[in-house]
């Protein structure tokens, strides 16, 4: 018997709840017993972690793109980027904001929610379809 | 433990024309890469006692190191292109 179950039962000697609450208390503690039994591994299928970045463009009787990046190469590319020069890490940063992506890279290394940004990158799932021209971006 | 890129393939087919699969085979120079990693760490540690404002004795170190590591995780890394008019193939990817 467990400590809630006696709990209960104690309750309802000592007369605080009544028969119907303790009957209602107790069906609440073995729903919950059993919802715990059933996230056990093997029942439910657990997705493991995402290993890769796919993107694939596929453009209707043209043209196939697939392209598949590890993960692990994204992250530990940004931590080589903390052996670029101060100097040249704004060169860097002034030239993605000519081609319109306001980035900055210092701040990025100073945070170091790289392993962050790389882990969120694993929920991201975009898919693009257009008259039979298909984009679609996720991890795997 | 992360193993670098066993095999790389590249593959470059051509609906009329020569068409290539190479399967080269990386694992043959996983020696000389590590030997090159720790040379380049020797070879930039007088550089950085030379020049401590250019580089820091620990970047010498970590440098060659962070670079054997980058090349570890281009396992699996791929590119397949497919022009499907003109039956064109390329594909490159580190095994």
């Amino acid at each position: 018997m467990n400590e809630d179950r006696k709990r209960i039962l104690n309750m309802l000697a000592e007369g605080k709840i009544t028969v119907d609450e303790a009957e209602r208390l107790i069906n609440a503690i073995l729903g919950s017993d059993k919802s715990a039994e059933s996230r056990q591994p093997g029942d439910a299928p657990s997705k493991g972690k995402p290993k890769f970045l796919r993107v694939e463009v596929d453009k209707k009787d043209e043209e196939r793109v697939n392209i598949r990046v590890p993960l692990a190469l994204l992250s530990s590319g940004i931590k080589l980027a903390k052996f670029i020069p101060g100097n040249a890490r704004k060169q860097v940063d002034d030239a993605l904001k000519d081609k319109g992506v306001d980035f900055d890279l210092n701040s990025l290394l100073k945070s170091g929610n790289f392993n962050e940004l790389v882990s969120a990158l694993a929920d991201l799932e975009i898919n693009v379809d257009n008259d039979g021209d298909r984009v679609r971006i996720h991890c795997e | 433990m992360i193993f670098p890129p066993s095999i790389m393939r590249l593959k470059v087919a051509r609906d009329k024309g020569k068409n290539m699969n190479l399967w080269l085979p990386l694992f043959l120079f996983w020696p000389g890469m590590g030997f090159l990693a720790v040379a380049c760490t020797f070879l930039l540690l007088p550089v950085s006692i030379l020049y401590p404002r250019k580089i820091s004795i620990k970047k010498s170190f970590l440098g060659p190191a962070w670079l054997l590591l980058m090349f570890c995780r281009l396992r699996g890394f791929k590119i397949y292109l497919e022009e499907k008019k003109q039956n064109k193939e390329l594909l490159l990817a580190l095994i």
